[in-house]
């Protein structure tokens, strides 16, 4: 049976950091898929300064196929949000396929699912593996989801697929996506996911734990509100506590006999400690309000405009 | 044909350095013979590129480059206007992303190499967020097949100069005072051989026992397309690092589309030109013998797919090009200009008395280095 290939072009970026284990199998499995299904296609492979043999199977994979792999060396190693930015601004696709690991947990058939879901007019959908995740991805996701104003949620995804307007509308936003997800997320486009099991007995990591941990803080920052939040809520507590300290200083005063000297210095504490507080409630509301100038350089995000 | 045809310089390589060459010996009254392996003159790299007439722009991190390149570009328009073709706006823009030289700098560049530069609205020519800035250069485009008939008929008024077409040099020979060289038609003699083959140099200097050239091949193709109004009179070139370059194709109404990773299909570092697809050539293609892969059989498949994508991820929808033809040659690019990507005129002497001298370079307009040496 033969199936009429698709015309559109595709670009297939990949993330390999020190992945030489499943590399050869998953560049095969990538290219085959794409070879298949499409026309016209690339492959980048972002080789973020690996230490094994990840960049001489990507030569010897690239050898005789003419034009369709393109790797990028990074100059020291960045982590997988950089270096998916950098692979995604070689990529001239109409759409692109992100794989944040170099390392197949999806069923074959997943790369077409994608497509096909694709063609029924999104422009971001992920594969998400089936499956609750490990403690800590749940507890980020949990709070990033209830935290942060945008309206689709959050998921470990193992790669995605995102159409040119889509990466275009996310360029446009922000120069430099500190986490692409959430900014993709935040695109306002249409998007959705599809679930698989792992092929695998164990479970994937699809970013090392020491990038997981500062990428969620990050993230949590920036595209939640839940630090200001925190922030701004604590300093108005101790504002009030400051307020009650100078109250309950004056009731002693007035109704008992304190130490000498003890009513000055609360009293300069509690003033002082007010003063404060009162300063860093609008030195964070500043903060808040430089950050969102920004990092959100567009006033509004639409979904699309239709004339009825 | 025997031995005995003398001649004061013989001149391999009918491409522009060889012609130009022949010309400029032809008029100080001297007896010069062309040998060519093709049917006609300019049937290869000469012809093949992006008929560019470089003003310096190019080479943003060679300035030494940059201001020799300048140096040439009034005399070669003012000697062959008739190939010139000026009357269109040459954009150079420089990628936001991965490029190695920032519009900032490339500003500074052209400053100090003293070429016209300024700024004009990225907006108008390219996607949102795709480059961070946009200059209107003074470059030129020129026409190989209007600038061979020129040349061929200032030669034609030259009664001392010979071209022999389909005479494919086999073999070189030194003797005392002169050169033998032997063709498929035949041996001639002279006491001064100018090598001016370009992607054949090393053919003839190993032929004549002398130092090849530190040299990659690249098989590179441009492709001829046609494009919208809009950009009829228009050229751009996206600098500095994997990008692309549209521009008017000399007189032809079309233009070329080459891309810095697209155009070269496939690389040989061998010391002469070795490729997987000579083995597939029928006409006798191999190391040591490079035929013209324009004409070739087992050229490679047009990258059309990959460079229209590149272009059109930058340009704004607009701008529409559409495939008409590709063009293949051999580029060969000295090893040392790769780092700063310095484009040198390299003419090497090999021998004197009797003398043997090859020369290569990239650009067209540098063919005046050749005087001091003739």
């Amino acid at each position: 049976m033969s199936i009429e290939k698709e015309k559109n072009f595709v670009s297939a970026v990949v993330y390999v950091r020190n992945n030489a284990r499943t590399l050869q199998a998953f560049l095969d499995h990538v290219y085959s898929e794409m070879d298949r299904l499409f026309n016209e296609f690339e492959l980048i492979c972002v080789n973020d300064a690996s230490k094994d043999a990840s960049e001489e199977i990507i030569r010897e994979f690239a050898r005789e196929k003419d034009h369709a792999v393109t790797l990028i060396n990074m100059g020291y190693a960045q982590g997988t949000e950089l270096g998916m930015n950098a692979g995604e601004d070689i990529a001239i696709g109409d759409f692109v396929y992100e794989f944040d690991l170099a390392a197949q947990t999806w069923p074959s058939d997943m790369i077409e699912k994608l497509y096909r879901k694709m063609q029924e007019g999104y422009d971001i959908i992920s594969a998400c593996p089936e499956g609750k995740g490990r403690f800590t991805s749940r507890l980020f996701y949990g709070i990033f989801n209830r935290y942060s104003n945008i309206n689709a949620k959050l998921r470990t995804e193992a790669f995605r697929l995102t159409s040119r307007r889509a990466i275009n509308r996310v360029t446009a936003m922000n120069h430099v996506q500190m986490y692409k997800k959430a900014a993709n997320a935040n695109s306002g486009l249409k998007q959705t996911f599809l679930t698989f099991s792992e092929i695998k007995a164990e479970k994937a990591d699809y970013k090392s734990q020491k990038e997981r941990s500062a990428l969620a803080m990050n993230s949590l920052l920036l595209f939640t509100d839940i630090g200001y939040k925190i922030a701004f809520v604590m300093s108005i507590v101790m504002l009030i506590f400051a307020a009650i300290v100078g109250i309950y200083t004056v009731i002693v005063f007035a109704t008992g006999h304190p130490v000498e000297g003890w009513t000055p210095i609360m009293i300069f504490l509690a003033i002082g400690f007010f003063v404060l507080f009162a300063i860093l409630t609008f030195v964070i509301k500043y903060l808040s309000l430089i950050l969102n100038l920004n990092f959100r350089r567009q006033r509004y995000i639409v979904q699309d405009v239709e004339k009825l | 044909m025997s031995i005995g045809a003398t001649y004061d310089k013989i001149i391999i390589g009918a491409g522009l350095y060889g012609l130009y060459a022949a010309a400029f010996c032809g008029k100080k009254g001297e007896h010069v013979l062309v040998l060519e392996k093709e049917p006609d003159a300019f049937m290869r790299a000469t012809y093949v590129n992006q008929a560019r007439v470089h003003l310096g722009y190019h080479y943003p991190r060679s300035l030494s480059t940059a201001v020799s390149t300048v140096r040439y570009f009034d005399r070669f328009v003012s000697e062959y206007p008739e190939c010139i073709k000026r009357d269109f706006r040459q954009v150079y823009a420089t990628s936001r992303q991965f490029s190695w030289t920032q519009a900032a700098q490339f500003e500074k560049f052209a400053a100090a190499a003293g070429i016209p530069c300024h700024p004009v609205p990225v907006e108008e020519f390219f996607k949102d967020g795709m480059c961070d800035g946009a200059f209107l250069t003074g470059e030129a485009t020129f026409d190989a097949q209007i600038l061979r008939d020129s040349i061929l008929k200032e030669i034609a008024e030259l009664p001392s100069v010979t071209i022999l077409y389909q005479h494919g040099v086999c073999g070189i020979e030194q003797k005392a005072s002169s050169y033998v060289i032997k063709t498929n038609q035949g041996s001639f003699e002279s006491s001064f051989i100018l090598n001016a083959t370009y992607a054949g140099v090393n053919e003839i200097c190993s032929m004549a026992g002398f130092e090849t050239f530190k040299i990659k091949y690249e098989l590179c193709e441009v492709i001829l397309c046609k494009v919208s109004d809009k950009l009829k009179d228009l050229g751009i070139t996206v600098m500095d690092g994997p990008f692309f370059s549209v521009m008017p194709f000399g007189k032809t109404g079309l233009h070329s589309l080459t891309s810095v990773t697209f155009t070269p299909h496939e690389t040989s570092y061998d010391e002469t030109a070795t490729f997987e697809c000579q083995k597939h050539c029928a006409d006798g293609c191999r190391p040591g013998n490079l035929l013209n892969c324009s004409t070739c059989a087992s050229k490679p498949k047009s990258a059309w797919g990959y460079m229209s994508k590149l272009a059109n991820k930058y340009l704004k929808d607009e701008y529409k090009i559409e495939y008409v033809d590709s063009l293949y040659s051999m580029k060969p690019i000295l090893m040392a200009s790769d780092v700063d990507d310095s484009r040198p005129t390299c003419i090497r002497i090999h021998s004197n008395e009797p003398t043997f001298i090859s020369v290569l370079s990239g650009k067209i307009t540098t063919v005046y280095d050749l005087e001091e040496v003739l």
